[in-house]
């Protein structure tokens, strides 16, 4: 399976690549004050409003970097009757990798989110459940 | 001494010759005397005779007087009978006499009436005979002896004119006085005159008296007076011997106002000029022997000064002699001096050339890095381009790697179909991964050229400051070089100066040199011609010691 890498602090995180439309560069977000912190603004998506998390800023509560290679992930968020776009902006985005191994799984209470972990290339790489995240529930009951 | 001898024999002679004047006028004073009683007398008894005849003209003059007052008084203008009255009554109180008396028989005024009158009632012989007389008009007035109320009188009568209120009457005016009265106020007065007489007579004697007495006293002064004069001029006589012997401290043994008195206070007054006079003499004879004492000795003294004036003008010769050789080495030290300075002068222009070279190759090389400084700005900037053209490469490598990232997110997708191209994007992410890391290289690479371009350019900076120092301070330099060339320049012809006054100054000092060997001469000669006026005062101081002695001889006050 191919993963998509993303590096929060030097943290590895893999993103499954068929859950993922495209990567993007970074560009200037349409800024959202009254929405929650995680939420980095609207971005304009092939002419679509698409909600883009920070997912530094939901992991680390720190913003993410302004960087060449901080870019945002737009994956389709499963829902019951249809997908919902939403954009992940994360430090880092530059490489793949295809993991052959199990993932070993693990459980946490506070971040539900972590579906196991695996060791690539001499580093742990998390294995990022996409339908865990907890923010995407409130951006979807923001977004509808 | 023998002339006064002789009149003092001359005036015993004269001296008699009085003694005998006197008697006899002594003699006849009282013959004098007696004959003035006598004639007192015979005048006292001849008076008697005399009186009547007296007594007319006194009594007439009496009269004539009161008459004249009453005219005056009575008839300057016409009084009126009360005035007339008065008058009379002040007449007769003016007359006081004893049977004295003014009486008024009033007249017509017509002679003729009054020839008629003359016969009437109460006339007298003496009236008729004076209006008869007056009547004629021969005299102003009538006068006569005449018996009045039992006594003989003197009577004189005078006719006026009447009084105011009554035109037609004329007055006569008649005085009568006693003849017995006239001759008693008469009597009187001759033995007042009498008694004058004698008390004149009396003071005669007692005067004639007193003159005797005092030319008897005047006698028996002159011969006392005789021997007090002899024994005066016996003492003059020694007062002046002593004064020629030398003695002129003794005073005269006495004085007075005669002549012998006056000699003496003359020869008093004589004798102690003279002493004055010696007294100054001897004074100025002491000032002037200690005078010539103190010019000897001063004399001494100075030929003592020119000897040592003499050594000390040798020692100052020597000195000149030295004075000239220290002066010739320092014309010698100063012409080397000279030379020297020129040297030196020469040196510091040479040093001067040196700096200015040096200044120049300064500038130079401020300007070279200034050169090298932009140089280096113009890298940087190149620095920078290469910077901009690694971004572009980056970007790229950027645009590659998201590209592959799709791609093989996308041959994933397409599941077994993909697999090659998902082997291209993986080549693709590769290239795109070196890509970055040769971008990220030459980023490195041209921050660190950027640096050291920055380091060079600040140290360049640096370098041109201590350039630009090292110029100023080479233009001090030169400045102060310049200065020292110009203030030695200065110095030479200085330098030569002092030669030039010291070898003037080494003619002057041989000139001195001379000079005070002349002047050592000339104080030998001063001090023979010293010795020859010490003895010729030494001489003088003899003479007048001598002198001296011969003034101490006299005894002066002092």
């Amino acid at each position: 399976m191919l993963y998509l890498v993303l590096e929060i602090d030097g943290e590895c995180y893999g993103l499954n690549a068929l859950s993922v439309t495209e990567v993007t560069p970074l560009v200037e977000l349409e800024q959202i004050h009254e929405g929650p912190e995680f939420l980095a603004g609207l971005l304009n998506y092939r002419g679509r409003p698409v909600p883009v998390l920070d997912l530094r800023r939901m992991i680390k509560k720190k913003p993410c970097e302004k960087r060449y290679c901080t870019r945002i992930v737009i994956v389709e968020y499963p829902r019951t009757t249809k997908t919902l776009t939403l954009g992940l902006m994360a430090q880092k985005v530059v490489r793949s990798v295809r993991v052959t191994q199990e993932f070993s799984p693990m459980e946490l209470r506070n971040a539900p989110y972590l579906g196991g972990a695996v060791v690539e290339r001499g580093r742990i790489l998390h294995c990022l459940t996409l339908e865990k995240i907890p923010s995407p529930q409130q951006a979807l009951e923001v977004f509808g | 001494m023998r002339v006064a001898s002789s009149n003092w024999e001359r005036k015993q002679k004269e001296s008699q010759g009085y003694a005998i004047k006197n008697f006899l006028v002594d003699r006849s004073m009282s013959i004098l005397v007696l004959g003035t009683l006598l004639t007192v007398f015979l005048l006292t008894t001849a008076t008697r005779e005399m009186t009547d005849q007296i007594v007319r003209d006194g009594a007439l003059r009496q009269a004539q007087a009161l008459v004249q007052t009453f005219q005056s008084m009575a008839f300057s203008s016409k009084p009126s009978s009360l005035q007339i009255q008065n008058m009379v009554s002040k007449v007769e109180q003016d007359l006081k006499g004893e049977g004295q008396g003014v009486r008024l028989i009033t007249m017509p005024a017509n002679p003729f009436e009054r020839r008629d009158a003359q016969g009437s009632g109460p006339l007298d012989d003496f009236q008729r005979k004076a209006l008869r007389q007056l009547n004629e008009g021969k005299v102003p007035s009538f006068c006569g002896l005449s018996e009045y109320k039992g006594e003989v009188s003197f009577r004189y009568a005078v006719l006026l004119s009447g009084p105011e209120e009554s035109p037609g009457v004329d007055l006569l005016l008649e005085v009568v006085q006693p003849l017995g009265s006239v001759r008693a106020d008469i009597k009187r007065q001759i033995y007042s005159g009498a008694g004058i007489l004698l008390g004149l007579g009396g003071l005669g004697l007692w005067f004639l008296g007193a003159v005797f007495g005092r030319l008897k006293n005047l006698r028996d002064h002159r011969a006392a007076s005789e021997s007090i004069l002899q024994e005066q001029v016996q003492q003059l006589l020694s007062f002046v011997s002593r004064a020629a012997d030398g003695d002129l401290t003794s005073d005269v043994p006495f004085q007075g106002e005669d002549s012998v008195g006056m000699l003496a206070s003359g020869l008093s007054v004589m004798i102690n000029q003279l002493g004055e006079l010696v007294w100054q003499s001897q004074l100025l004879s002491r000032q002037v022997v200690s005078s010539l004492s103190e010019f000897a000795s001063s004399a001494l003294r100075q030929e003592s000064i020119v000897l040592e004036q003499s050594h000390r003008s040798s020692t100052l010769a020597k000195a000149a002699v030295t004075i000239l050789d220290s002066s010739l080495s320092v014309e010698s030290t100063m012409e080397s001096m000279t030379v020297v300075a020129e040297h030196t002068a020469t040196i510091a222009a040479s040093g001067q050339a040196g700096l200015e070279t040096m200044e120049w190759t300064m500038t130079q090389v401020t300007q070279s890095v200034e050169r090298i400084q932009q140089r280096l700005t113009e890298l940087n900037d190149r620095a920078g381009n290469i910077g901009g053209v690694v971004t572009t490469i980056t970007r790229v490598a950027d645009q590659t790697n998201l590209l592959s990232l799709n791609a093989s997110i996308e041959a994933e997708k397409a599941g077994d179909y993909g697999l090659g191209f998902g082997v291209v994007a993986e080549e693709i992410s590769r290239l795109a991964d070196q890509t970055a890391v040769a971008s990220l290289d030459i980023e490195e690479m041209v921050n660190e050229m950027q640096n050291a371009v920055a380091a060079g350019v600040e140290s360049m900076k640096q370098l041109a400051e201590d350039v630009g120092m090292g110029v100023l301070h080479v233009q001090t330099a030169a400045d102060q070089l310049t200065l020292i060339m110009y203030e030695v320049q200065q110095m030479v012809p200085k330098f030569e100066e002092v030669a030039t006054e010291i070898r003037s100054q080494s003619l002057l000092a041989d000139d001195m040199n001379e000079t005070i060997q002349d002047l050592e001469g000339v104080a030998r000669s001063s001090v023979d011609a010293i010795r020859e006026s010490n003895h010729a005062i030494n001489e003088l101081k003899c003479l007048a010691m001598l002198m001296q002695g011969e003034v101490e001889r006299f005894k002066v006050h002092q």
